[in-house]
């Protein structure tokens, strides 16, 4: 793999890739996985194939390092989370901070879930990524990441309900 | 889907920030990867140099081995060990193509002749001194199979014949298939029966005179022979050359003068009941050319 592809790559799809490690390690710190996964990239350059796109294929090597990642993490640094989002919007404080516990909840929820129903609800619920390419990422059919996005939906409704809308 | 499940996906939705790499920490990482990128395909350089040097090194072995091995199969006995050996022809159904060099077969398994050797041997391992040797291979090659009608003892019979070539003198002649085997014994080839009873020997002394060699050879068959013959002119129905013949039952030999050099032709019969051997040796020569 040449310098040039690689800082293409890079230029298009690290800020996703970011985000999309932000969401599933449930902390921002995750500036050394960012370069890891380009790293492994690089070194796995030859087994890429050119039928799926480089974005769903760095994000499939983003989701491994992840899980990977999850295991060996214990705390999940939930205020440094919660901060990359508090310049998004100019409202009240109280409705700011309400917003935030209420992000908090919901990733806390997100966390809860089984590994498939994560997967799916990080890919296409948060990243919004299209059925195909979240397919391509999790090596599944559309049918099955539609049929598993609905029951995650429901799981996860009923994580929040136990730790938000209980509350 | 539900009002809760729609609620649900924008507020999914809402999760998703606008959280950026540090530009800074981007740069440097950009960096960083350009080097890596850059080993790795150096790294790789090497391999593939290394895996193609190895794999060229590892055919050129093979193709060493295989031309030491290929190479130690032509390899010859010394001369002095091949003072036993000859080549043996098998005068089976299939002639060979006259311009085959090797010109002889392997010997039926049945026959024990232990005087059979495999290889053939070139003139100059045959004779190292080079003495009355031709510097041009010698050899004979079984051109075809014919029928020929031969008279044994007043009676007319049909028999087979095969045909030879003796090079590099080009003499062709036939050979009854009642001497089915033929064998190279140096600058001789020597046809015998399957049971080995008669046998003929042929070859030639280049650069000599019938004159010459009756003399030796009436030495060599004294105690067979009382005198030797006349030289003869060729005969209607025999071959074309003037010869000298000597007939003494069991041992026969004939000389014929082709050019400078002359045919010896040597019958000899150790067991006295194959008597149709000296009568099938006129076939070969009636057919000397």
């Amino acid at each position: 793999m040449d310098e040039e592809l690689i800082t293409d790559w890079f230029d298009a799809y690290s800020d996703d890739i970011y985000r999309f490690l932000v969401y599933y390690t449930s902390t921002s710190d995750v500036e050394d996985l960012v370069q890891e996964v380009f790293i492994k990239a690089i070194d796995r350059y030859d087994s890429f194939k050119g039928d799926s796109s480089p974005k769903t294929w760095l994000f499939s090597i983003a989701r491994n390092l992840a899980i990977d990642e999850a295991r060996k993490q214990t705390r999940q640094d939930w205020r440094k989370l919660i901060k990359t989002y508090e310049h998004k919007i100019d409202i009240s404080p109280e409705d700011k901070h309400l917003l935030t516990e209420k992000k908090l909840e919901l990733h806390k929820a997100i966390t809860k879930l089984k590994q498939d129903y994560r997967d799916v609800v990080i890919l296409r619920g948060i990243e919004e990524l299209s059925v195909t390419e979240t397919a391509n990422i999790l090596k599944w059919s559309d049918s099955k990441v539609r049929v598993t996005f609905h029951r995650a939906l429901k799981a996860l409704k009923l994580q929040v309900k136990e730790v938000y809308y209980e509350s | 889907m539900s009002h809760n499940e729609d609620e649900l996906i924008k507020e999914l939705k809402e999760l998703k920030t606008n959280a950026q790499l540090d530009p800074e920490r981007k740069e440097s990482m950009k960096i960083a990867l350009q080097k890596h990128a850059k080993k790795k395909r150096s790294r790789s350089k090497a391999k593939h140099t290394f895996i193609w040097l190895s794999s060229t090194a590892a055919v050129l072995a093979c193709g060493v081995i295989l031309y030491t091995f290929i190479n130690s199969d032509q390899i010859t006995l010394p001369a002095g060990d091949n003072e036993q050996s000859e080549e043996i022809g098998n005068t089976g159904e299939d002639a060979k193509d006259p311009n085959d060099m090797e010109g002889l077969g392997v010997e039926d398994p049945d026959n024990n002749d232990t005087s059979t050797a495999e290889e053939e041997e070139t003139p100059e391992q045959d004779d190292p001194s080079g003495e009355g040797v031709s510097q041009q291979e010698f050899k004979v090659d079984q051109l075809g199979k014919e029928t020929r009608t031969i008279s044994i003892e007043g009676t007319e019979e049909e028999t087979s014949v095969y045909n030879y070539r003796m090079d590099p003198y080009g003499i062709e002649y036939q050979v009854d298939t009642y001497y089915g085997e033929y064998a190279i014994e140096e600058n001789t080839v020597r046809h015998h029966d399957k049971n080995n009873y008669t046998s003929i020997r042929l070859y030639v002394e280049e650069n000599a005179t019938i004159e010459e060699l009756a003399n030796e050879f009436d030495a060599r068959y004294n105690e067979n022979f009382n005198n030797v013959s006349e030289i003869m002119e060729p005969n209607d129905g025999e071959n074309p050359y003037s010869g000298l013949t000597q007939n003494a039952g069991s041992q026969e030999y004939y000389l014929y003068q082709i050019d400078d050099n002359v045919l010896v032709i040597e019958y000899e019969q150790s067991n006295p009941e194959a008597s149709d051997g000296s009568a099938r040796l006129q076939t070969v020569i009636e057919s000397i050319r």
